[in-house]
């Protein structure tokens, strides 16, 4: 039988990888950076599949945690560019500890604000793809900074992604794709500033 | 582990044989999934709205997403509904043996739609809808195409590929590209069902 040259035997396991997201969390006071941790993203949720599943086949799909329970095919862009201030979509911060494959929402959400419990929601900036021909790697990020102006310390326990999508009906849905647990929880003192990328990497 | 798993399903049946069944990861997004995916992160900015992309088909022009839209002009970004008999999107196969690389635009050597010597006659895109393990919180959705041999000679596929529809114009750009670990030979008659299954684990 004929062999295909590529893939086969224990080569198989060291070539490419499928999507890989990783999580890089930063914490920086006065500008330094005084804490930094990168993890691999193993939490999308099922929300994610039902918005491949919907756009590869233009098919009316389950939009988890919203009053509307089916919604129109054509969803569009999963957008993820939030504005400052906008805590509704983009990546968001909570202090809850658990997660589940039908999560439609943050355990508990950091609510954008100053006050007390509150942490100041940077706008999300997305880098440009990078596309390395030599290793056949390729990656672009999405980052968001959370400035603690409370006035006390606040604990960040968990992170997530929340795109905004337009649906045929013009109606824009906030949908959870992942939802990751911090192995660590972090805490930002008065005028720390957390910075949190995600990182979304392919190999061929 | 990876964030999120991609297994092809190789399912072959010729005459007078056993039905035989491969699967193996796919490893082999190409740029342009890495280029859609930001895009479509980045809706509704200026950079989003001008961006371009290596087409697979048609191989000249331009192709432009649409972002903001709504109503009865919305257009699809993520499609890969190709019909009976379309072999230029969706689900390919061909006999290419090149490994893949990550600025590929179409498959190597793509097996084109039909019923004479080196042709295969390609089904329609099937998907299965998402199933969700709350207990083991895992997940998965598939797209499917069977290819029938309807020659009188074999045919050998080495490569497979899904080649997705996108943005306010009929475009298609190759999204994924892999080889198989082992060739499949149809017999006359025979047939071959290429899944792609899409996996999460949270």
């Amino acid at each position: 039988m004929q062999k295909s040259s590529y893939g086969r035997g224990k080569n198989n396991k060291m070539r490419g990888h499928t999507l890989k997201v990783y999580c890089l969390v930063e914490v920086k006071d006065k500008g330094k950076v005084i804490y930094s941790e990168q993890f691999e993203s193993h939490s999308f949720v099922a929300q994610w599949l039902q918005l491949l599943y919907s756009m590869f086949g233009l098919i009316n799909i389950s939009i988890l945690g919203n009053s509307v329970p089916f919604e129109s095919p054509f969803i569009t862009p999963i957008e993820l560019n939030a504005g400052s201030g906008n805590q509704s979509y983009g990546i968001q911060v909570g202090s809850g500890t658990t997660k589940s494959i039908n999560d439609t929402a943050l355990d508990t959400l950091i609510p954008n604000g100053n006050s007390a419990g509150q942490l100041a929601y940077g706008s999300v900036s997305i880098t440009s793809p990078t596309i390395n021909t030599s290793t056949n790697q390729g990656s672009f990020n999405v980052t968001r900074s959370f400035t603690n102006n409370s006035g006390g310390s606040i604990t960040v326990s968990e992170v997530g992604v929340v795109a905004n999508v337009l649906a045929l009906n013009g109606n824009r849905y906030n949908i959870l794709i992942t939802h990751d647990i911090l192995s660590s929880p972090i805490t930002l003192a008065n005028g720390q500033v957390l910075t949190v990328t995600y990182i979304f990497s392919i190999q061929t | 582990m990876d964030s999120f798993k991609i297994f092809v399903i190789v399912k072959v049946k010729n005459p007078k044989q056993k039905t035989k069944v491969y699967r193996f990861k796919s490893r082999s997004f190409v740029g342009n999934f890495l280029t859609i995916l930001y895009n479509s992160f980045y809706a509704n900015s200026a950079n989003a709205l001008n961006f371009s992309l290596t087409q697979a088909y048609p191989s000249s022009g331009s192709c432009q997403a649409n972002t903001n839209l709504s109503g009865s002009s919305a257009n699809p970004w993520f499609t890969v509904t190709a019909g009976s008999g379309d072999a230029s999107w969706g689900i390919q196969v061909g006999t290419g043996t090149s490994a893949p690389s990550i600025t590929d635009t179409s498959i190597e050597s793509l097996i084109p739609n039909g019923s004479s010597a080196g042709q295969l006659s390609y089904g329609s895109m099937t998907l299965i809808p998402p199933v969700i393990n709350s207990s083991n919180n895992t997940g998965y959705t598939q797209i499917q195409r069977v290819f029938i041999n309807q020659s009188s000679a074999s045919i050998t596929i080495t490569e497979v590929a899904v080649v997705m529809g996108f943005g306010g114009t009929p475009c298609k750009y190759l999204i994924i590209h892999d080889l198989l670990p082992t060739p499949v030979t149809l017999q006359p008659n025979g047939s071959v069902t290429i899944t792609y299954q899409f996996n999460i684990a949270t």
